[in-house]
């Protein structure tokens, strides 16, 4: 089923050649989109991290004799409701909403790797307690769990990283253990096996190198979910608490004055979905670099 | 069959207990004696001390878990600080509504994506396969909240033509329904992306298999050929993909709702997490996911009916 | 079989999922169709479209939050009360003016020194279940938010009542504490409810509130609506409307749009963004009178460097209060304040208060802070925590937090809901919190006693702790003529406000609602509250 979740596909990525390297840059870079996603993802990126070097004010200081001013020469995004410059709170939330995004899937990518990889290999009881725990998370919707975990847990931004991490650890946990399934059969690790290798060295030198390329792939198409998690929680108010500037909140505290000032709703919206959409390209363009043939089939 | 039904049941028993436990335990997250966080600020020492024993505090875990469950079971949910009323009350009094909602985006997505789809399969790089492209773009990068925001702003401020928020009556009723569109659009937006984006592709697969070029060839009519033939395989990955997103479209709920004031659990629930009303907060998730998985048990039964390869197997 | 896979793909986000991949046709293709349906969007006139034919006689009003409780023993919130004045009653009712005028009681008098109060209750009153209402009702309602066990959150607007007492059906006789010559103003805001009723309903009575007001409850749906329907055995009031639904809708924006699409009739609370959309909106009339509702920034003094006057005052001089207050507040919704009493109330301070309200000066505000910080007073690396319901009042304390942090000291924001805010106040850390308090009452005494005296909720929260304030509260209460208390209340604020800065006195909350042409007669008071038939204002609907 070409058409079913792409981690199927992935996951049969994770069973592809077993040497397979990268067939490098040259393949994903002629991918036009996910170049440019890419490229978008990286100028955002560096735009965040040098925003004081882009920006006249500081995304705090506030203007309060002329708020919701329209975009103009001093502020090409305007003012919100208290006179600060949009286009520098769009960089400098930049730096949470990047940053927390990836920091949170990281988190999410460990643990659920090394869950993953612990259920797969040594299988058994194991791996049976270890996958009913993770159907049960993933029972849930995830939303719903980042919610009330961040509402009884209490809003800050370690427990809101964590809880986003905690969220989406579970599907990562699945794939690398059907990865690793995938993998355990094949020849090159039943002839370490029968050469005396030790387990840690077989999931070191042969079981984790091939599953990068999956969860590199997963990973980033992961990152725009949490991107929108973290956004969605500080929309409702028990994400990052304000004044920092942050996308989610910056167009929770837009949407009362839509009719006065749509410009500081339009900009971080329009910011949000560009970064996951950029997120999405980028990983079906790795995905592509790292399984060509699925990219051809496509078409 | 019947190993097919108790298999999904076996697997639904421990999902429903591993979850209830999930719930049960977030109380414990919450700083502070679990019974004054249920009771709340204003609790009085005696209720307190009542509060305990009925729960159980001073006992272990795993018997305060039996407690909240059989409680649970009878309908006794605890009561909303806030609301001081009876907790299932306030639940069963609004989940009507979000499944209401839910449903509508059910609807509203399917009608529109699966001829969309269909369409766009037929006649590749048309228009309508323009749109549904469109479609699946937008169904990626917008969130929810972000959608219902902009729907709120254009076609409800800025073109007056539907509400913009609240449920206006009963679904049969006019009002029922201009109030409806708005919020099961934002809702089901991503629904209908996918669902589109799948149709097409799952179509395509079909239409070049040899059964459908069969009967081509034996001349059959090209709406017999799609819809007896192909419309009725390609549903299979369809139906897996809505059941899977049943839970999505529950989560978008919640901030749906919150934009459109909508009186579903989902408000219910972010209005309880920001006024701190945890017992209240607990309820709303306990029974949300006790809905959602038998909402997905009930998707595994239909299955076999819609792919009888399931039955054979 | 293999089961099912349940996990749900990347980029799926809630209640959208990638469905197969987007390519950069697809993307291409988006860009097109996104901008023909824009300039498609843009091209449509602008329409007043209406919503379906409004229901005759039926009046419905957008409030910004559900109510919490309609037993008037239990809730003090304005959505809750807004609802609970047109089902019951009171003793006086406070007319445009805002003084008391006799209601239920038909008269009242009282003993020279002003401690013991006569009521007279107007025969022939009954309550919507049919009873009577007599001395025994009005005893009753008073007991209740008197008895500690029931922690009303209005006992301390009586507490000064010893004992109440019905002398006979028809009579009841309060006797205070002491003398207090503004009674009848505090008299005013406490409402009778059917003893016979609470007692059957017991903790369900505020399901099943029974009054003896213009209009009577029918039902409430969590989050949707709440119905009232009209009194028609009323003793003397004729209401123009059947039926009055309230629906919580809390986005401005969103019952605004519901306003100009008929949606409802009356929006209770408007931001600055749907003013701005409503004032040129045709067939809407906005009205504003002048709060006087006050809202403040407290500071809770538990510990140095919050207890010292000095901090406070560097705290003060960090932000620009006039300029935020301008730039949160839209001139209908909010202005500042420089005084906890504002005309019509007196006394009027306030010009004086305003020539001597502490400015914004960041190098004096970064002086003090050092000089604090130098003398070991303040940690350098002190944390100002400031804490704000989520709401206008949040902007207001957005700025005051950035304000800090370019002076140079540290300061965070935590939005909670009342609940946790009141919860935090109760525990021995330093904040600085943002409350509406007071104001709302005809004589001073209701707001700056509430406010200030050692032993109500207000003063705990400040963790207040001056005899010297308390005794001249006492005094002010206790005096009688207005010139002799308007000197001491002037004393009073000019205490707290300047020579202590207990306060950052911010903004008062002007009322300002608008509605459509169905509504006629109907006009904000200077409170937030409102009934919909008086014996001067009755309000109908077409």
């Amino acid at each position: 089923m070409a058409s079913t979740p792409r981690l199927q596909r992935t996951r049969a990525t994770g069973g592809a050649d077993p040497r397979g390297r990268p067939p490098g840059w040259r393949l994903f870079a002629r991918n036009r989109l996910a170049l440019s996603g890419a490229t978008y993802l990286v100028v955002l990126a560096l735009a965040c991290a040098l925003a004081p070097l882009l920006t006249s004010q500081s995304p705090t200081a506030m203007t309060l004799a002329r708020p919701y001013a329209p975009p103009n020469r001093e502020h090409v995004m305007g003012t919100d409701a208290l006179g600060r410059d949009v286009w520098s709170r769009v960089l400098f939330g930049g730096r949470f909403d990047l940053g927390l995004s990836v920091a949170a899937v990281t988190i999410a990518t460990s643990a659920g790797v090394l869950l993953g990889l612990v259920a797969g290999y040594w299988g058994g009881a194991v791996e049976n307690v270890l996958m009913r725990g993770i159907d049960i998370l993933l029972a849930i919707p995830d939303l719903l769990l980042a919610l009330a975990i961040v509402a009884f847990v209490g809003p800050s931004i370690p427990s809101v990283v964590l809880v986003i991490a905690f969220t989406r650890m579970p599907r990562y946990a699945r794939l690398v253990r059907g990865a690793v399934l995938g993998l355990k059969g094949r020849e090159f690790v039943t002839a370490a096996t029968a050469l005396g290798a030790s387990r840690a060295r077989i999931l070191l030198r042969h079981l984790i190198p091939n599953l990068t390329g999956v969860i590199v792939v997963y990973s980033t198409l992961d990152l725009g979910g949490a991107l929108g998690a973290l956004a969605g929680l500080s929309f409702v108010g028990v994400g990052i608490q304000p004044p920092s500037p942050e996308w989610g909140l910056m167009l929770a505290d837009a949407r009362q004055n839509l009719v006065l000032a749509p410009w500081s709703a339009i900009f971080p919206g329009l910011t949000i979905s560009l970064t996951i959409l950029a997120f999405n390209f980028t990983g079906d363009g790795l995905r592509d670099t790292f399984d060509p043939r699925l990219g051809r089939r496509r078409g | 069959m019947g190993l097919y039904i108790l298999k999904r049941l076996g697997l639904a028993v421990p999902t429903l207990i591993g979850s209830t436990i999930i719930v049960f335990l977030l109380i414990h997250l919450a700083p502070g004696d679990p019974a004054v966080v249920y009771l709340g600020p204003d609790a009085r020492p005696e209720d307190v001390v009542t509060l305990r024993r009925h729960l159980g505090l001073d006992r272990p875990l795993a018997v305060q878990y039996w407690l909240y469950i059989t409680h649970a079971v009878q309908g006794d949910l605890g009561r909303s600080f806030y609301y001081k009323e009876e907790i299932s009350r306030l639940v069963f009094g609004t989940l009507p509504h979000t499944i209401e909602l839910t449903a509508a985006a059910l609807v509203i997505s399917l009608c529109l994506a699966l001829p969309l789809g269909i369409a766009a399969a037929l006649r590749p790089h048309s228009i309508v396969d323009y749109l549904s492209s469109a479609l699946a773009v937008a169904g990626v990068a917008i969130p929810v909240f972000w959608l219902a925001i902009m729907l709120i702003f254009v076609v409800a401020v800025h073109l007056q033509w539907l509400p913009a928020s609240g449920r206006g009556g009963p679904l049969w009723s006019l009002e029922g329904i201009r109030h409806i569109v708005l919020p099961a659009l934002a809702l089901g937006l991503g629904l209908m992306a996918s669902t589109a984006r799948l149709t097409r592709s799952s179509m395509l697969e079909v239409l070049d298999e040899e059964y459908v070029r069969t009967a081509r060839a034996k001349g059959l009519t090209a709406r017999t050929v799609t819809i007896r033939h192909a419309l009725r395989n390609a549903l299979i990955p369809i139906v897996t993909n809505v059941s899977l997103q049943v839970g999505l479209l529950l989560g978008g709920a919640f901030l749906t709702e919150t934009v459109f004031s909508w009186p579903g659990i989902g408000r219910l629930a972010v209005d309880a997490m920001v006024r701190r009303d945890y017992p209240l907060l607990q309820g709303v998730l306990l029974v949300t996911i006790v809905f959602f998985i038998l909402v997905n048990l009930v998707v595994d039964l239909v299955y076999p009916v819609i792919d009888p390869r399931i039955r054979v197997r | 079989m293999e089961p099912r896979d349940r996990t749900v793909r990347p980029g799926d986000r809630y209640g959208a999922t990638t469905g197969g991949v987007v390519t950069r046709r697809d993307f291409l293709r988006t860009a097109a169709v996104t901008g023909a349906t824009l300039t498609a969007s843009a091209m449509v006139p602008w329409r007043w479209a209406a919503a379906g034919p409004a229901p005759r006689g039926v009046l419905r009003i957008a409030t910004y939050q559900d109510i919490s409780q309609l037993d008037p023993l239990r809730s003090n919130d304005t959505p809750s009360f807004v609802v609970y004045d047109q089902i019951f009653e009171r003793l006086l009712l406070p007319d445009e003016k805002m003084q008391p005028t006799p209601w239920l009681a038909e008269r009242f008098t009282s003993s020279p020194d002003a401690k013991v109060w006569t009521f007279s209750i107007r025969k022939g009153v009954t309550f919507h279940d049919g009873g009577a209402l007599t001395a025994e009702d009005v005893k009753f309602s008073l007991d209740r938010i008197l008895d500690p066990a029931n922690a009303s959150q209005k006992r301390s607007q009586i507490d000064m009542i010893e004992r109440v007492e019905a002398a006979d059906p028809y009579t009841v006789k309060i006797t205070l504490k002491y003398s207090y010559s503004p009674f009848p103003a505090a008299i005013a805001q406490q409402h009778v409810v059917s003893k016979a009723a609470a007692q059957k309903f017991g903790d369900q009575y505020t399901k099943n509130p029974v009054g003896s007001g213009p209009f009577r409850f029918v039902d409430w749906v969590t989050n949707d609506r709440v119905t009232l329907e009209r009194n028609p055995k009323h003793w003397s009031l004729k209401p123009g409307i059947d039926r009055v639904i309230f629906r919580p809708i809390p986005e401005a924006s969103t019952a605004a749009a519901e306003l100009l699409s008929g949606g409802v009739d009356i929006v209770q609370s408007l931001s600055a963004g749907t003013l701005a959309q409503l004032r040129n909106a045709p067939n809407v009339t906005i009205g504003t009178t002048q709060g006087t509702s006050y809202g403040f920034f407290g500071f809770r003094m538990v510990r140095p460097p919050f207890t010292d006057v000095r901090f406070r005052e560097a705290v003060y001089r960090s932000w620009n209060l006039d300029a935020a207050v301008n730039a949160v507040f839209p001139p209908e919704v909010g202005r500042r304040a420089y005084a906890v009493i504002s005309p019509p109330i007196w006394p009027d301070d306030t010009a004086y208060l305003k020539s001597r309200a502490y400015t914004q000066d960041p190098q004096r505000a970064r002086a003090i802070f050092n000089e604090l910080m130098g003398a070991g007073v303040m940690p350098r690396d002190y944390t100002i925590r400031v804490i704000s319901l989520p709401d206008v009042r949040a902007r207001l304390s957005e700025v005051l937090v950035s304000s800090l942090q370019q002076v140079g000291v540290r300061a965070t924001l935590q939005i909670t809901d009342l609940a946790t805010m009141l919860n935090l106040l109760r525990t021995e850390e330093n904040y600085i919190y943002s409350l509406v308090g007071g104001g709302g009452a005809p004589d001073p005494d209701q707001s700056l006693y509430w406010l200030f005296h050692t032993g109500g909720p207000h003063p705990t929260f400040l963790n207040l702790s001056d005899p010297v304030l308390d005794n001249r509260l006492l005094r002010a209460r206790q005096a009688f003529g207005r010139e002799a208390r308007s000197r001491l209340y002037t004393d009073i604020q000019r205490h707290v406000l300047l020579e202590r800065i207990y306060h950052m006195p911010a903004y008062y909350l002007n009322n300002t609602h608008a509605w459509n042409p169905r509504v006629k007669g109907f006009a904000p008071s200077i409170v937030a509250r409102w009934n919909l038939a008086t014996p001067w204002a009755t309000v109908s609907v077409t």
